[in-house]
């Protein structure tokens, strides 16, 4: 009963916000049309696949009450939170959603027993099992964006989200080990990553912490500049290092022009901060001022601005490293190697909520949900394409009902029957895939699914070995 | 619906690529059995006589305690004194225990085994026993573990904590670089860092089981494997130690209904219930017909003499205010039955102290039932021992109490003038009182001991009254013997010169200690008496 009512933290932003033109809907269409979205375009199967994680199969080591053991976290219409659902495999679910068109589905951890069943196992109720998840949001960037700011995005402040995606893909993969990595655009103003290796979700959340605070460099502000993180004796962190060349690149190419942060302005006046000495900072405001930069036409005038930036602090280095014999004052050449790294990664190095990775019971949004501000939907992204998405160009639940008729229209291929058979039938009964829909959906199979079903297989087999390992030798645990 | 108990796979089962499953891993029974310092991963499965069970547990119980006390009393030791007491130690209470007197290594481990386990199970019934085990155990593990060279580490850590493996050299060429990188970004030493180029051993763990040195990107990070130089490695390997026997315990505790089928709850759970509780001395059951002379008259003078400050204290309370309230009366009571003051005694002895108070019929009344009663001669006529200084340092009284233990109940000041009435050492009076603001109850009234006999330091802690008492009154009978033994000597060849007749010293109380002045001289020295000594 408490569950009705109890609240979680809801993002509290201007309501009713439109975006850019035509790709956002008024709040009151949006729901409206769940019930034909959740009929005609949620992937249901495909969602069912994936929680399983192998346990939907006749498999003899098949725990069929795996899926039962989740919890799924209903926000129906009018904001109220139904927690604590739970379903005996993906039919169940895909009946319930469609039931009650839920305005967003959370997909909690798999607890020790059946969620509708905790009051009768007390302190015994734990969670088991969840997949690790990060969660990047444009809104922790404001103080590093000029393009705008709370629930905006735009081209020119995507590129933050896509190095971020890119920067932890590469540290998930190389340095954990991790495989099985699903990046999910969140629907308004960021992305979601879902971690599914079987090694992954049995983490605890001492371990979940230290892989947050293993990518976290950015600890808040200080003074109107950044903490950074590292203590930089020397050197850098290998991984730190593999991220600010990441960042550079993209800080190069993309962000500083983009945002235009070396334009006069606060943006800039702050930027200037970091450097380590007043005079440093004149020279370079006084060489910005010249005519031979103020001339240049051949580049955007924030990258001419950070070239001579740049130069400017490798001169000084150059002059106080010759000052005694090569190695220089430590307490001098230190801070200046180091402000041009803690520039870029103040500026552009992802910036995780903690809170979201740290503990296994945290609920989190489910991909393929349409956001009910935006009527987005949460579709899966493909960390090597991450450069090409547009934020503004994501399919709507009006884009793709839209898009769902005239197919219908058009005539086109096997019967326009409206009902997604429960089993996926024919593909030809799965209107969805006359949509957009089915890219997002390739890309949820081609980046997670598909690797996973073998994994799943391979989990399976191993139990089976276990299990005969122990009948063989006779032990009771 | 289905419950999942708690044998969840946790992450330390899932190394990703460790390899060795479950099935590999109880192969290795033998190898595990070699070295002689254990993560004490998996109990011993034999049968033994409940009196090994008692007699293994109650050994270890006694290194522990003994390197407890002896690491409090010099907090300054180093890594080898310490380890030297710690051989030592385990060669007085577990060696020959068996009855194997030749350094077996198979027992020593079997035995260390065994040992540990019981004690687990007497220990893991609270959590202030627990937490006492585990840091004796833990430290015993980090001295062990730390004098070990680099070979040994290896094989240890190949035959017990797989999960470290080493990592090969061609490994250890491409990621040396990086390694450097990460010791230089967490801002080590450069003798750190040089010591780690030179050792070149390295080793690498899934990262899942430091995720502290992960958080802080103190460690190289690659596919999964967190790279740790051999330094970095004890305190890694402590922890996990910690933690097995932490939960080790913990399991234990939770299921102690189940560690005991119904049949063992006469025979086994009681005698594991009293470990904790138990006197690690000797008995002291001896005393009374060692030291027969006890008797109400020369009590005084015994307690001035012999009794720890607790009994003293009460003797001194009692005569000064004729009256003692029952706690005091039962623990001194108890202790001077133990000390073998027979009951007719005890009944003259309380009975006029009382006397100027208590009228004889009243004291008949009120007191002399108990009296009765303690001496087994009433009600189910139970033979009670004395008290132990664990037990009385944990009575309980209010104002007017006077019983428990001196250094735990009087404050300084009163304490300082009860050790000197009893004539301690000024020395020895500071360190007790010191001792006994620490906690240290039993150690203080050891130190005191040492200066009011004034003898170099006592090898085996008190842990009763009654052991005190016998100690003091041995080492005064020795004392007595020597001196009397050099008089001897001096008093003329008058006693001494039969030949085959051992010449005693002054009537020495029965045939304790050395006999210095029984010189058997056979023959008469010619002429000499024997006096230039």
């Amino acid at each position: 009963m408490a569950d009705v009512n109890k609240r979680q933290k809801i993002d509290q932003d201007s309501g009713g916000e439109v975006g850019p033109l035509g790709s956002a809907e008024p709040e009151i269409y949006v729901q409206e049309a769940m019930p034909s979205y959740y009929a005609k375009l949620f992937p249901h199967q495909h969602m069912a696949k994936w929680l399983a994680y192998g346990n939907d199969g006749k498999h003899a080591q098949a725990d069929s009450h795996f899926f039962n053991r989740r919890e799924f976290c209903f926000t129906l219409d009018g904001d109220i939170f139904v927690r604590y659902q739970a379903f005996k495999d993906g039919t169940a679910l895909q009946e319930a959603i469609q039931r009650r068109c839920p305005a967003k589905i959370d997909i909690g951890p798999v607890y020790t027993a059946n969620p509708q069943d905790r009051h009768k196992f007390g302190a015994s109720f734990q969670p088991t099992e969840r997949e690790l998840v990060f969660d990047i949001d444009l809104t922790d960037y404001d103080d590093v964006r000029t393009c705008g700011s709370g629930g905006h995005i735009c081209g020119k402040c995507w590129p933050l989200m896509a190095v971020a995606v890119k920067i932890i893909d590469a540290g998930l993969r190389n340095d954990f080990g991790f495989k099985h990595i699903l990046w999910v655009y969140s629907g308004r103003r960021g992305v979601h990553c879902w971690v599914c290796d079987p090694s992954a979700r049995q983490l605890t959340d001492e371990q979940r912490a230290a892989v947050a605070n293993w990518f976290a460099l950015y600890k808040g502000h200080e003074e109107g500049k950044a903490r950074i993180a590292f203590l930089g004796g020397g050197a850098m962190h290998p991984a730190v290092d593999r991220a600010v060349e990441v960042l550079h690149t993209a800080w190069v190419e993309t962000i500083l022009p983009a945002q235009r942060l070396l334009e006069d302005g606060p943006k800039c006046e702050a930027l200037l901060r970091y450097l380590p000495e007043q005079t440093l900072v004149e020279n370079i405001k006084k060489k910005w001022a010249s005519r031979s930069v103020i001339s240049r036409t051949d580049q955007d005038i924030n990258l001419v601005r950070w070239g001579v930036l740049e130069a400017e602090v490798n001169s000084r280095l150059t002059e106080e490293r010759s000052r005694s014999k090569g190695a220089g004052s430590y307490k001098v050449v230190g801070p200046l190697e180091r402000c041009i790294p803690e520039i870029i990664i103040a500026h552009a190095y992802p910036r995780l909520d903690m809170e979201v990775s740290k503990k296994m019971n945290h609920l989190l949004k489910a991909p393929f949900c349409v956001h009910p501000k935006t009527g987005k939907v949460c579709v899966p992204l493909d960390p090597t394409r991450v450069d090409e998405f547009d934020p503004d160009d994501v399919p709507t639940v009006g884009s793709l009902l839209r898009e769902l008729a005239a197919a219908k229209n058009g005539g086109g291929k096997g019967d326009s029957s409206a009902v997604v058979e429960a089993d996926g039938g024919g593909r030809k009964a799965e209107p969805w895939r006359e949509t957009k829909m089915a890219n997002a959906v390739q890309i949820f199979e081609r980046c997670l699914l598909d690797d996973l079903v073998i994994t799943n297989r391979d989990e399976l087999t191993e139990r089976t070995r276990v299990a005969v390992a122990i009948g063989q030798l006779n032990l009771d645990f | 619906m289905q419950v999942l108990t708690s044998g969840k796979v946790g992450p330390a089962g899932f190394t990703p690529l460790a390899g060795a499953g479950a099935a590999a891993k109880a192969s290795k029974d033998g190898d595990r059995m070699l070295t002689d310092l254990s993560m004490y991963t998996y109990p011993p499965s034999e049968n033994i006589t409940l009196e090994e069970f008692e007699r293994l547990a109650l050994a270890r119980l006694s290194v522990l305690k003994d390197m407890e006390a002896f690491k409090l009393r010099h907090p300054n030791k180093s890594e080898k004194e310490l380890m030297d007491k710690l051989k030592q130690l385990k060669q007085k209470h577990m060696k020959g225990l068996a009855g194997v007197s030749a350094s077996n290594h198979e027992e020593e481990v079997r035995n260390d085994l065994i040992s540990h386990y019981v004690l687990r199970l007497a220990y893991c019934r609270t959590a202030e026993l627990r937490k006492w085990f585990l840091a004796q155990e833990c430290d015993m593990f980090r001295l062990k573990f730390g004098t070990y060279n680099p070979a040994e580490h290896e094989a240890f850590l190949a035959a017990h904590a797989p999960q470290y493996r080493p990592v090969a050299e061609k490994e250890l060429l491409e990621v040396m670089d990086d390694i450097v990188k990460v010791m230089k970004s967490n801002l080590e030493t450069k003798e750190t860092l040089m010591r780690a180029q030179q050792d070149k051993r390295f080793y690498k763990v899934s990262w899942t089981r430091v995720p502290e040195l992960v958080a802080q990107r103190k460690v190289l990070l690659r596919g999964g494997w967190a790279y740790v130089s051999r330094d970095a490695l004890a305190p890694l390997v402590v922890a996990e130690f910690r933690a097995g026997v932490s939960k080790g315990l913990s399991d234990m505790a939770r299921r102690w209904r189940q560690m005991f089928p119904v049949e063992e709850e006469q025979r086994l759970q009681p005698l594991v219930a009293s470990l904790t509780s138990r006197s690690l001395t000797a008995d002291y059951s001896g005393v009374t017909t060692k030291y027969g002379d006890v008797s109400a008259a020369n009590l005084h003078h015994l307690a001035v003499r012999h009794f720890p400050l607790c009994m003293s204290h009460l003797m001194g309370t009692l005569h000064s205010e004729r009256h003692l309230r029952h706690g005091g009366r039962q623990q001194l009571g108890l202790f001077l039955k133990a000390i073998g003051l027979p009951m007719e005694e005890a009944l003259l002895f309380w009975r006029s102290e009382f006397a100027p108070r208590t009228p004889s019929d009243q004291f008949d009344k009120q007191y002399a039932y108990n009296i009765r009663h303690n001496y087994g001669r009433e009600g189910k006529r139970t033979d009670y021992t004395a008290h132990n200084c664990t037990t009385i340092v944990g009575f309980s009284g209010g104002l007017g109490d006077h019983h428990g233990c001196p250094y735990r109940r009087l404050d300084e000041t009163s304490l300082r003038a009860a050790l000197s009435r009893l004539h301690c050492d000024d020395g020895k009076v500071e360190e007790a009182v010191s001792k006994a603001r620490d906690g240290h109850y039993q150690l203080a009234c050891a130190a005191a001991f040492e200066g009011i006999h004034r003898v170099p330091e006592l090898d085996v802690g008190i842990s009763a009254p009654l052991q005190y008492y016998a100690e003091s009154r041995r080492i005064c009978t020795e004392r007595d013997l020597t001196s009397a033994g050099t008089m001897a000597a001096t008093g003329g060849a008058a006693e001494g010169t039969d030949i085959g007749e051992q010449p005693g010293g002054t009537a020495g109380a029965g045939g304790v200690g050395d006999q210095p002045g029984g010189r058997g001289i056979k023959r008469p020295a010619s002429g000499l008496p024997g006096s230039l000594r």
